[in-house]
C-alpha cells in the first residue's frame, strides 16, 4: 500500500507539474474547441488507442460502459501525461518546440455485482487548446521605429466528467449507459510585447465557457472458446450523443486580477450562445489468447461538418460563413504480450506486459481545404507491483501531424504517459466461525 | 461488511524491496516528465492565424480649443527651502522689455539661516566681515545687458504664506551693496559695508538671529532703463553656494537661505506672435485643451503621448533668450460632486529642446486613457498643462495653435493594438 500511494503521489505530482510547463502544444489546436484527446486507459493508450472492445479484468475502459461490467474489485487509475510538439511550416525557415502537461485521467470503478455489473466514475479532458503563434515585426509610431512581438496564444478545453453503469445480460452480451458532463473553459490570448519599456504591454483574452450533458451507450459480445480453449473474441460498438452546450463568452483587457471586461455592442458584459457538438460513434474488436497475449482494432467517426455554434471558434464563424471543420476519421490497433500470463511466481519482467500499436487519423479541421492526417506508433509496458495489486503503466506515443506544405504545420510529437492502476476488494462480507 | 486493510500478521515475511525494474521505471518517467525542456515557439504557423485584427497601429486624437486658463494652485508665496512641499529654488532679480511675451520686473527677497557652525561663545567683536553671495543659474533677456543690482535690508515681517500676489513688494531700506552681473557671471558677490557689519555684528553672533533679522531684497536700480534689459536667477541651495558669508575671527561661515520670495510683475504683450498661444509659464496661466477619443472604442492601448508643437524660434533672437519651460505637469480634469477635480497624467511634460512638448514617461498616461476608452464615462472634461512649482522663471510656452499648423499639430498619438472588438 505504500508503494501504491508513492506512485499515485508521483503520478499526480507529475500531472500538477506537468501543468505548470508552458503548456503549448500544436497550432491546430486553435480549430473548433481545441485537439481532441482520446484516453480508454492506460492499456489502449499504448494500443494505438483501441478500447472499444478492449476488455478487461484490472483496467477500466472509459470508452465503452458496456465494458464497466468486467469489473471484479474496486479499481482506481490516475494518470498524467506530458507532450512535446516540434512545428515546422513551409512560411519560415524556423520551428518551434512547445511542451503541454494534463492529467490524462482520474477513475474509480466500483463492482456493485462483481464480473456482472460494475459503476464507473471518471474524469478526462474531452479536449486541449494550447498553441502559441509569435510574430516579431515594428510599426512606425511617426517616423520612430517600435518593434514588438505579437502573441496569439490558446489554453484550456473541455473536461468529461462521467458517470455510469456496465451490465451483463446472459453470457455474452454486455450493454452500458453513462451520463457524461461535459464542462470548461476556452481562452484566447491576443499578447502584444513591445522592446520599448515606454509601451506596455497589452492582453486582450477571448474566454468563452461551455457546458453541457450528453450521454453515451455501450455494447459488446463476446465469443469464447473458438480457436483455443481461453480465447475470446469481443465485438463493440458506443456511440456519443450529440451535445448541446451552453457557451458565455467575455472578452477581457488586462492580467490576472487586474482585468477589465470590455462591453459587448448591446452594453452588455458577456454574449451567451449555444454550441452543438456532434455524436461519435466507435467501433472495435478484439481476441483474447488465453493470458498471455491479445491483439485490438478499433475506429471512430466524429462528423464535425455538422458542428454548430452562435459564437465564433476556431475556424468557424457563423457571421461569415467560415467553416474548416470537417469529420473526424481514426483507426487504430495493436498488440499485447504478457509472457508469464497471470503466474504470480513468476519474475517481475515475466509478469509485465509489452504494448504496441498505431493509429491513423484524420483530423477535424482542414484549414484551406487540405485534410490534416496524424500517423503514431505506440507502445508501452505495464509493470504489476505482487503486493499491492497495482500496476505501473508507462506508455509513449511518436508520431506526425498534417504537412510543412502552404500553409499547413507539420508537428512532430511525443507524448509520455504515467498512469497508476490499482485495485483491492472491498465492501467484504464479514465471515464468522 | 468489512473494508480490508491489508494488516501483516505476525511471521509473514517482510515486503520485499521495490523490484528493481520498477525503481528504473519511475526514475526514468520522473526524469524525462520533469526535465523536459520547453522552448518559446518561433513564428510557425502563422499561415493559420488570423492576425489582421491583433496589429498594432498608430491613431492621433486633435487637440482642441487648445487656450489659456487660470491657474490658481501655483506657490506664488514665500517658501522655505526646508519645507519640501513650497520649496523654491530660484530667486529672480531684474527687468526686462520683451513686446511678444510683455515685459516683466522681478525683485527677490532671501531671509538667512545663523549657521549651526558658529562658536557659542563667538562675540560681536569676532565679527570680521560678511558679504553675500549667490549662484546665478538663470537668465531671459538680452544676455549682453550688465546687469546692476542693489542689496538693501529687508524692514518689517514677512512669512511663508503662498496667499500673497505674485507682485507684491515689501518696504526695505537704503542701498548697501551694489554689483553688476553679467551672463557669464556664477557666483556673485555683494559686499556689505563695514558700518553695516559692525552695527549688526550683535544680531550675526546672537541667539534671536533668525528671528529677528528679516533678509535682503534684490532689485535694479529705480533709474535702470531696460532696453531690452534682462532678468537673471540665482539658486538658493547653499550647497550651490548661495548664502552669507560671515568671518567670525579667522573662520568664514556660511549663512544659508531660508524664506525665500520673487515678486513678479508683468505687462501683456504687445506684438503677441501670430499663430502661437504665447503663454509665460508662472504667469497664473495656464495652458488648457479639450480631445475626444470617442471615436477609438474600447480598444488595447500600449502607449498614449501627448505632443504639443511649439514654435522653438522665439526662444531666442539673437543675444535675447526666451527659455521654453522644460518640464510640466499634465492634469485631466472632470466633474464630480459638483467639485473639479485634477487628476495627475504626468508629471514629466518636457520640452524635447527641438520642436515640442511631450510627455516621456508615458506610464500613468496610459493607462488613463485606457480606463476612458473602455468607460467613455471616465472622460476628462478638459486637460490642463501647468509648470513645475517651487522654480521661479519667466519661461514662454510657445504652442503652435491648431489651426496653424493642421499637419501635425497639437494632438494625443495613441499605440493601439488591433481594434475595437465587435
Amino acid at each position: 500500500m505504500r508503494l501504491s500511494a508513492l506512485l499515485l503521489a508521483l503520478v499526480v505530482s507529475t500531472g500538477v507539474h506537468a501543468q505548470g510547463q508552458n503548456n503549448y502544444g500544436s497550432i491546430y489546436s486553435l480549430y473548433g474547441l481545441g485537439e481532441r484527446v482520446e484516453f480508454g486507459s492506460s492499456q489502449s493508450a499504448a494500443l494505438g488507442h483501441a478500447a472499444t472492445a478492449l476488455r478487461s479484468g484490472t483496467y477500466v475502459n472509459l470508452s465503452n460502459p458496456a465494458l464497466w461490467s468486467d469489473q471484479g474489485i474496486t479499481t482506481f487509475s490516475a494518470g498524467a501525461s506530458l507532450a512535446t510538439v516540434r512545428g515546422e511550416d513551409a512560411l519560415t525557415d524556423e520551428s518551434s518546440i512547445g511542451t503541454a502537461g494534463d492529467l490524462s485521467s482520474l477513475h474509480l470503478g466500483i463492482p456493485i455485482l462483481p464480473a456482472r455489473l460494475g459503476l464507473t466514475l471518471a474524469y478526462r479532458p474531452f479536449s486541449r487548446v494550447n498553441y502559441r503563434a509569435a510574430i516579431e515585426d515594428s510599426i512606425s509610431v511617426e517616423g520612430d521605429m517600435a518593434p514588438y512581438t505579437l502573441n496569439q496564444e490558446g489554453a484550456g478545453g473541455l473536461q468529461q466528467l462521467s458517470a455510469g453503469l456496465g451490465g451483463k445480460v446472459g453470457s455474452f452480451l454486455q450493454l452500458g449507459a453513462s451520463a457524461d458532463v461535459l464542462f470548461g473553459s476556452q481562452e484566447l490570448l491576443q499578447r502584444t510585447d513591445f522592446d520599448d519599456n515606454a509601451f506596455l504591454e497589452t492582453r486582450q483574452a477571448r474566454v468563452t465557457r461551455l457546458r453541457g450533458i450528453t450521454a453515451t451507450l455501450g455494447a459488446a459480445v463476446t465469443a469464447r472458446n473458438l480457436a483455443t480453449d481461453d480465447d475470446a473474441l469481443t465485438v463493440a460498438a458506443s456511440v456519443r450523443l450529440p451535445a448541446s452546450l451552453d457557451g458565455s463568452r467575455t472578452v477581457t483587457l488586462g492580467e490576472s486580477l487586474d482585468r477589465d471586461t470590455l462591453r459587448a455592442p448591446d452594453g452588455s458584459l458577456s454574449v451567451d450562445g449555444d454550441v452543438t457538438i456532434p455524436l461519435a460513434v466507435r467501433g472495435g474488436v478484439a481476441y483474447l489468447s488465453g493470458l498471455r497475449w491479445l491483439a485490438a482494432l478499433d475506429a471512430s467517426y466524429e462528423p464535425w461538418s455538422g458542428f454548430e455554434s452562435t459564437l465564433p471558434v476556431g475556424g468557424y464563424d457563423p457571421a461569415s460563413g467560415l467553416d474548416l471543420l470537417s469529420d473526424r476519421f481514426r483507426v487504430g490497433g495493436g498488440v499485447e504480450v504478457t509472457p508469464a500470463g497471470r503466474d504470480r511466481r513468476a519474475p517481475v519482467l515475466q509478469r509485465s506486459s509489452y504494448r504496441i500499436g498505431g493509429y491513423a487519423e484524420r483530423g477535424l479541421y482542414a484549414p484551406a481545404g487540405e485534410d490534416v492526417t496524424t500517423l503514431a506508433l505506440t507502445g508501452g509496458v505495464s509493470v504489476p507491483n505482487r503486493l499491492t495489486g497495482a500496476r505501473f503503466d508507462l506508455g509513449l506515443e511518436v508520431g506526425t501531424r498534417g504537412s510543412a506544405e502552404g500553409v499547413l504545420v507539420r508537428d512532430t510529437f511525443f507524448k509520455g504517459t504515467l498512469t497508476l492502476n490499482f485495485g483491492e476488494r472491498w465492501f467484504v462480507r464479514r465471515r464468522f466461525d | 461488511m468489512r473494508i480490508a486493510t491489508g494488516r501483516r500478521w505476525e511471521g509473514a515475511p517482510s515486503p520485499r524491496p521495490i523490484p528493481r525494474p520498477v525503481r528504473l521505471s519511475v526514475a526514468a518517467a520522473a526524469a524525462v516528465l520533469l526535465l523536459s525542456a520547453c522552448q518559446d515557439p518561433a513564428g510557425v504557423g502563422l499561415g493559420l492565424i488570423d492576425e489582421e485584427q491583433l496589429n498594432p497601429n498608430v491613431r492621433t486624437v486633435p487637440v482642441t480649443a487648445l487656450a489659456e486658463t487660470a491657474d490658481t494652485t501655483i506657490a506664488i508665496g514665500i517658501a522655505a527651502t526646508s519645507t519640501s512641499g513650497a520649496i523654491q529654488t530660484r530667486v529672480l532679480a531684474g527687468r526686462v522689455a520683451d513686446p511678444v511675451f510683455g515685459d516683466a520686473r522681478a525683485v527677490a527677497y532671501v531671509d538667512l539661516l545663523q549657521s549651526s557652525a558658529l562658536d557659542s561663545g563667538a562675540e560681536p567683536g569676532d565679527v570680521v566681515d560678511a558679504w553675500l553671495e549667490l549662484d546665478r543659474v538663470y537668465a531671459y533677456g538680452d544676455t549682453t545687458t550688465a546687469l546692476p543690482l542693489e542689496l538693501r535690508e529687508v524692514q518689517g515681517d514677512w512669512e511663508v504664506d503662498t496667499s500673497y500676489p505674485a507682485d507684491t513688494l515689501f518696504a526695505t531700506g537704503d542701498v548697501l551693496s551694489t554689483t553688476t552681473i553679467v551672463a557669464s557671471d556664477t557666483l556673485r558677490r555683494f559686499d556689505l559695508p563695514d558700518a553695516w557689519v559692525t552695527a549688526n555684528a550683535g544680531l550675526l553672533v546672537g541667539d534671536d538671529f533668525d528671528d529677528d533679522f528679516e533678509g535682503f531684497a534684490i532689485d535694479v536700480p529705480a533709474s535702470f532703463v531696460a532696453a531690452p534689459g534682462v532678468v537673471f536667477g540665482f539658486n538658493t541651495f547653499a550647497s550651490e553656494g548661495s548664502g552669507l558669508r560671515v568671518v567670525v575671527d579667522e573662520d568664514t561661515l556660511l549663512f544659508p537661505l531660508s524664506e525665500v520670495f520673487t515678486s513678479i510683475a508683468t505687462d501683456p504683450p504687445t506684438m503677441a506672435p501670430a499663430g502661437t498661444l504665447g503663454l509665460r509659464a508662472g504667469s497664473g496661466a495656464a495652458i488648457r485643451f479639450d480631445a475626444d477619443f470617442s471615436s477609438i472604442g474600447p480598444t488595447p492601448l500600449a502607449r498614449a503621448r501627448v505632443r504639443l508643437p511649439v514654435d522653438a524660434s522665439l526662444a531666442r533672437d539673437g543675444a535675447f533668450v526666451r527659455p521654453i519651460a522644460d518640464r510640466s505637469f499634465l492634469y485631466g480634469v472632470r466633474t464630480v460632486d459638483g467639485e473639479e477635480t485634477r487628476t495627475l497624467l504626468s508629471d514629466n511634460v518636457l520640452y524635447d529642446g527641438d520642436d515640442e512638448l511631450t510627455v516621456v514617461a508615458t506610464g500613468t498616461l496610459t493607462s488613463q486613457v485606457q480606463s476612458l476608452l473602455l468607460d467613455p464615462s471616465e472622460a476628462f472634461e478638459r486637460y490642463e498643462v501647468r509648470p513645475v512649482a517651487g522654480i521661479a522663471s519667466l519661461n514662454i510656452y510657445p504652442l503652435v495653435l491648431p489651426e496653424s499648423q493642421p499637419e501635425a499639430g497639437p494632438r494625443f498619438t495613441l499605440t493601439l493594438v488591433g481594434s475595437a472588438p465587435e
